[in-house]
């Protein structure tokens, strides 16, 4: 609209609403160019606010992905390293049993260091299963407070007491259920038995059907303990948990086995537990190595029988081998399934890490180009101003 | 024959009339700089000619010009502009308390410059329960879940508590406005009184209306105000349809709160009528400072906070929903309930729900509800179940496995399926979980406050009603027509006698008229013992009904020696208990059915009073039913019966429809002091559970009364007509116990001393992902579709979009104003150039006057003393 009539006040007015509207946008751009973000509160963008924050979020969230499988894939890795090491145990033990019940030839003292050698193997695979990765057992299921395998030399077991004649206890196998052996002889023998904590006096071990005859008829109910000179027992005091992580949105990744299952046919790494009612419990491939080791020192006794055992065992420790096998392929999958999701999750980062650069920085080039612009109009405004609201005409009266 | 001093006399006037043309121009330029002044100007008029033409005209044809005088000094200013400039002023007002406002409400959140907001907390809280899934039996993990929460807890209380003082020194404002209001309308009243007793004096005091038409200016920044002058140049100043100022009478505003209005909780500017001392009305401005505070105040902020409530207890129901169903790593204290498994019922019936069951030795000690752990010590391996009691019948119970699979939430088909493999054996032992104590975020409890309305004075003299009464309610109209209005009874409801007090009573029926009541009761002189009698009449003018000189005792009394206060009169409004509800849709009436209004079935409870509204399909259990497909008249109707049926301890409690606001309320006889009055926990946990158990039913949400509750526990009552809000987030904790002992933390899924077991603490992870939220309509909670993050985002983006509209509004208003500040000044403005030019004109006529007076004097010089020697020696 055309002003018909202007005064000095009007045009000092103007002048100031135009230098602050220039001071404005000239605050505006300093302040993005010197903190380098382009949205400083939501209601500059509210849109891109929206959109910074969700890719915040999605970055935030792609890192702690990231960090569970990287931890997942050392845990993998260490758990591989281990299933390695008890493999290459148990084909050292399987070789030795094939030399053992080999029909060569061989004295008794030959096997005795056999028997040794698997001795020393089974208490390497009981070290080997019961280590740790970054302070927790790895074997041990969800029960990651107890040492997942204990090896004793000690069974103990319960009688109803109707008899002085004492069975060894009982226990599941693949082929039904079989009866402790009760060995005694020159290396593997029973040193003493206690019957309520009091030792017998005068045991008598029959060791073809394997039972002990007390001295006396034990009370009902009671605690019979058999101590050997050599262990004879491990057991497992995990449970069958797999810890599952999420690794991406929705997908949950579990790369631990536990040591054992009453279940057979479940993933383990030591296979079932031979469980007996009467509350023993020991591990399948321990109990093999350790039958194994027991007939290999009896060989010369009672040698048929032992070479049957041995044979067994062999044929255990292959069926063993391969679960193990299962397991690391298993394994090797889920590794696969890691190694995926951490490009992929590397991938997202980065692309969202872009687009956030792109919504949330500012484009200095422009912002500075801007920001010249801003500063031309600002110093001719000022210029002009200072010019025009100094005239009067009171300059020019005399 | 005109005189011989002819030309001095005229150039006398000259002069004179060129000095008030001069000293008006240096007046002129000495305010060319003040703030409100209009330029004036000298408005100049030849005086009258001589002389009159006429036969006996002295001298020939022709008039000679007697000279100028002064007419009038007047101001120059253009009052359309000034409307245009106060209207503009005022939206300017509104518009930037509303942009501050705003301003302060994203600075808040600090997002999304800073990592330090919620956003930031929300995430690292949530990374660390992923840390812990990975090493949930590692207490520095542990302790890491507790810090990040605290932080979450502390981003959230300091969000709450900014915007309760961002709300607080709003108050402060109106205040400082509501002085500054009153302030301007004295001055503005002197000045009237000033410029009046001038103008009627004859002259016009340019100055003075300078001086009112700024003090108008200012005061439109604070509200929008109407202006008429009257006759006298005095002016009536309205705000809305009430008088500020009426020549020299002011009607000062106030920003005290009206004990008599209980809805109105905070402070809300009225007017002070001098004439009644104790009468309040509601100002009503529609823009202005004001507008904006109280905006800002009941509105903008408490929808913001209303959003944050709802996430606040969103991330603590979820977290706490899934953290109650896990375990921590050591052995809990576990009830033995000396129960076991027998018999036929030992096995679980059927995969497919509600059928998972067993049958018990017995079930005492077990309640619905109950965490239950079987144990079947038997089996091999030992294993138990951890389950929750759904149903009891007999000896028998029915249960839910506690699952971990928030995706697949509600249904929980998952759990139902492992459980299937699991058989619980005959002797197994059942024990007693209590899950409360692992509630990961609790409340502060803090001690109930009352009803802000619950501070009736216990003596006054004069009482308003809370009640606007509608149009159609006059003196003729009858109890009926107020029935029908209402939709409440009155009469079945509580008689037709109104028991004045021990010996008077008032009998009434449908069709007595309200004239005919009234007049019964101020004949009835109730109270008069303790001084002046009960008056009662009706303010036709300000629809509101009004009792005079009576004691609260006498009022008491109108019910009768029980105290209960008549059901008529709780419909007139004169009972402070109770609870408004919010505006219904515009349309809706008492002939509205409840489905129409988005009414669910299920039960409710009002006042301890269990109610059910049911499908006609499906008919209740036990107890009051009424179909979703009735009117809100016949369902007012049968809550009121049931509330008040005989020996009820609701009794005096009724639900009634206002007409005049379009809402509908709960008034009672007696208070509502705590929550648990108004919802009774079926379960009677305690302590008690995050959410306050609503009802299955969503009828009180749909009305607004669940509000009830909020207010009941929420010390800084928020104005009613605002949203729901509670103050869920200043008082949001940690679990103390977790605290003392992060072993408790549940990360274990199955149960306790499996230190190794993560399913809880993933399950609460992945809550980041999880929809449990919805924006897009309250009730629709079924359906959410929006996590955490997103409905948090949401809000973010809305204060965003809210406050950049507030930016680009008060830009266009300031446009607005500059345009018509530039016509102001370009009618009023003093231009320094044009005074000059103006100073030069009246400079040489007042030169030219004077030499004008010279030259006669010089002529008459010649005629008295050179003209010969006529006559003389």
């Amino acid at each position: 609209m055309l002003v018909s009539r202007v005064t000095q006040k009007m045009m000092t007015d103007t002048f100031i609403a135009d230098i602050q509207r220039s001071l404005r946008s000239l605050n505006e751009l300093q302040r993005q160019i010197s903190t380098g973000k382009r949205v400083r509160f939501p209601s500059d963008d509210p849109i891109d606010a929206d959109r910074i924050l969700d890719y915040r979020q999605t970055v935030a969230q792609v890192q702690q992905y990231s960090r569970n499988v990287d931890d997942m894939d050392s845990l993998a890795s260490n758990v591989d390293g281990v299933l390695d090491t008890i493999t290459s145990l148990l084909f050292r033990a399987r070789d030795l049993a094939v030399r053992a019940s080999s029909d060569a030839p061989m004295a008794q003292r030959d096997r005795d260091a056999i028997a040794e050698e698997l001795d020393q193997i089974l208490h390497e695979l009981v070290f080997q299963a019961n280590q740790k990765f970054d302070g927790k057992f790895i074997f041990s299921g969800n029960k990651t407070e107890n040492t997942p395998f204990s090896i004793t030399n000690e069974i103990e077991f319960v009688v109803d007491g109707s008899s002085a004649i004492v069975n060894m206890p009982e226990y599941a196998d693949k082929t039904g259920t079989r009866r402790m052996e009760l060995i005694n002889n020159s290396e593997v023998a029973v040193t003493a038995v206690y019957v309520n904590g009091v030792a017998d006096p005068a045991p008598f071990f029959d060791v073809d059907n394997n039972t002990i005859t007390l001295s006396a008829v034990p009370p009902a109910g009671s605690s019979v303990r058999v101590v050997f000179n050599r262990d004879v027992l491990v057991s497992y005091h995990g449970d069958t948990g797999t810890r599952e992580v999420e690794i991406s949105e929705g997908a949950k990744l579990g790369v631990m086995y536990p040591g054992a299952s009453p279940n057979r046919d479940e993933r383990t790494v030591f296979s079932g537990i031979n469980g007996d009612p009467k509350g023993i419990a020991g591990v399948e491939v321990f109990q093999t190595l350790i039958d194994l080791r027991d007939n290999i020192f009896k060989y010369e006794d009672v040698s048929a029988d032992a070479q049957l055992n041995i044979r067994t065992g062999i044929s255990d420790i292959d069926e063993f081998l391969s679960k193990i096998n299962d397991v690391r392929s298993d394994l090797g999958g889920r590794m696969n399934r890691l190694e995926l999701a951490k490009n992929r999750l590397e991938n997202i980062n980065i692309n969202t890490q872009e687009l956030l650069s792109n919504k949330e920085n500012v484009d200095m080039a422009e912002a500075i180009s801007e920001m010249v612009l801003q500063q031309n109009v600002y110093q001719s405004a000022l210029g002009a101003g200072a010019r025009i609201i100094q005239m009067s005409l009171l300059d020019f009266l005399r | 024959m005109r005189s011989t001093f002819f030309g001095i006399e005229t150039m006398r006037r000259a002069i004179l009339s060129q000095r008030r043309v001069m000293d008006t121009i240096g007046h002129n330029i000495a305010n060319a700089a003040t703030p409100g002044y209009s330029r004036q100007r000298v408005n100049l008029a030849t005086t009258s000619p001589y002389a009159y033409p006429g036969l006996n005209s002295l001298f020939g044809p022709g008039q000679i010009g007697t000279g100028v005088i002064v007419e009038s000094i007047e101001r120059i200013r253009d009052q359309f502009v000034d409307k245009q400039i106060r209207v503009g002023t005022a939206q300017q007002g509104e518009l930037e308390i509303e942009k501050n406002t705003l301003r302060q409400v994203e600075n808040v959140f600090l997002e999304p410059s800073s990592t330090e907001g919620l956003n930031g907390a929300l995430s690292k809280f949530f990374e660390a329960w992923q840390e812990l899934s990975k090493r949930p039996d590692n207490i520095a993990v542990r302790n890491n879940v507790i810090n990040t929460g605290q932080g979450l807890v502390n981003v959230i209380h300091n969000i709450d508590q900014t915007l309760r003082s961002i709300r607080e020194d709003l108050n402060g404002q109106l205040r400082e406005d509501v002085t500054e209001i009153n302030r301007l309308a004295d001055e503005i009243a002197r000045l009237n009184v000033d410029i009046s007793r001038i103008f009627t004096h004859g002259d016009v005091p340019n100055d003075l209306m300078d001086k009112r038409d700024l003090l108008l200016d200012e005061l439109s920044k604070y509200v929008d105000i109407s202006v008429e002058e009257t006759e006298v140049r005095g002016l009536h100043v309205r705000i809305g349809s009430r008088t500020l100022v009426q020549d020299d009478n002011v009607f000062s505003v106030t920003d005290e709160m009206a004990w008599d209005h209980p809805s109105q909780i905070t402070q809300t500017p009225y007017f002070r009528d001098v004439s009644q001392s104790d009468f309040y009305m509601l100002a009503n401005f529609s823009r202005g400072e004001l507008k904006g505070i109280v905006d800002s105040r009941d509105v903008i902020i408490p929808e913001v906070q209303a959003k944050f409530t709802e996430l606040v207890r969103s991330i603590a129901d979820e977290v706490n929903n899934l953290h109650v169903k896990g375990f921590g790593m050591k052995e809990a204290d576990l009830t033995p309930i000396t129960t076991v498994l027998t018999g036929a019922g030992q096995q679980i019936v059927s995969a497919a729900p509600p059928n998972n069951r067993v049958r018990l030795a017995d079930t005492n000690g077990i309640s619905v509800g109950d965490v239950l752990r079987i144990e079947d010590s038997a089996a091999a391996g030992a294993e138990a179940v951890t389950v929750t009691v759904t149903a009891i019948s007999g000896d028998e119970i029915t249960f839910e496995p506690l699952g971990f699979d928030p995706l697949q939430k509600p249904d929980e088909s998952a759990g139902y399926a492992a459980l299937t493999n699991y058989t619980i054996a005959e002797g197994a032992v059942v024990r007693k979980i209590d899950p409360m104590k692992y509630l990961f975020f609790e409340m502060e409890t803090i001690a109930p406050p009352q009803f802000a309305s619950d501070a009736k004075p216990s003596y006054f003299s004069r009482m308003t009603s809370s009640v606007l009464l509608p149009d159609e309610i006059t003196l003729n109209s009858t109890i009926a027509d107020l029935e029908n209005l209402y939709g409440v009874d009155i009469t079945t409801l509580a008689g037709t006698t109104l028991q004045l007090d021990d010996y008077a009573t008032v009998t009434f029926d449908d069709n007595t008229t309200l004239q005919r009541v009234f007049s019964l009761i101020n004949a009835a002189r109730i109270g008069a013992n303790d001084g002046e009698a009960l008056q009662i009449k009706l303010d036709e003018h300000n629809r509101r009904v009004i009792l005079s000189g009576v004691t609260r005792e006498a009022l008491d009394q109108l019910g009768g020696a029980g105290g209960s206060v008549n059901s008529l009169f709780r419909v007139l409004g004169f009972e402070g208990h109770g609870i408004d509800g919010v505006s219904l849709p515009v349309g809706t009436t008492l002939d509205s059915t409840l489905a129409s209004l988005g009414v669910g079935t299920g039960f409710f409870m009002i006042d301890n009073v269990e109610l059910y509204i049911n499908d006609p399909a499906s008919p209740p259990p036990t107890g009051f039913s009424i179909s979703v497909n009735q009117t809100l008249r016949n369902f007012i109707s049968q809550v009121n019966t049931i509330l008040n049926a005989a020996g009820s301890t609701s009794a005096g409690t009724q639900l009634m429809f206002d007409p005049a606001s379009n809402r509908l309320k709960i008034v009672s006889s007696h208070q509502f002091s705590t929550r648990t009055d108004i919802y009774t926990d079926p379960a009677g946990a305690n302590p008690q559970p995050f959410n306050p158990p609503l009802g299955s039913s969503n009828f009180l949400s749909v009305f607004g009364l669940q509000r009830y509750a909020d207010r009941a526990q929420d010390s800084t009552a928020q104005n009613i007509a605002s949203v729901t809000s509670s103050d869920a987030g200043s008082r949001l904790r940690i679990n103390a116990d977790l605290i003392a002992d992060v072993a408790k933390i549940a990360a274990s899924g199955t149960y306790f001393g499996i230190p190794g077991d993560n399913a809880a603490a993933v399950a609460i992870a992945e809550l980041k992902n999880v929809n449990v939220l919805s924006d897009i309509a309250s009730g629709n909670t079924a359906n959410p579709t929006e996590t955490l993050d997103e409905f948090y985002n949401n809000l973010i983006a809305k204060a965003g979009t809210d406050s950049q509209r507030a930016v680009v509004d008060s830009e266009v208003v300031e446009r607005f104003l500059e345009f018509y500040e530039e016509r102001r000044q370009e009618i009023s403005g003093v231009s320094i150039d044009e005074e000059l030019t103006r100073m030069i004109e009246s400079q040489r006529a007042f030169q030219a006057a004077s030499r004008m007076i010279n030259t006669i004097d010089e002529m008459l010089d010649r005629v008295i003393n050179r003209m010969g020697l006529a006559g003389r020696a």
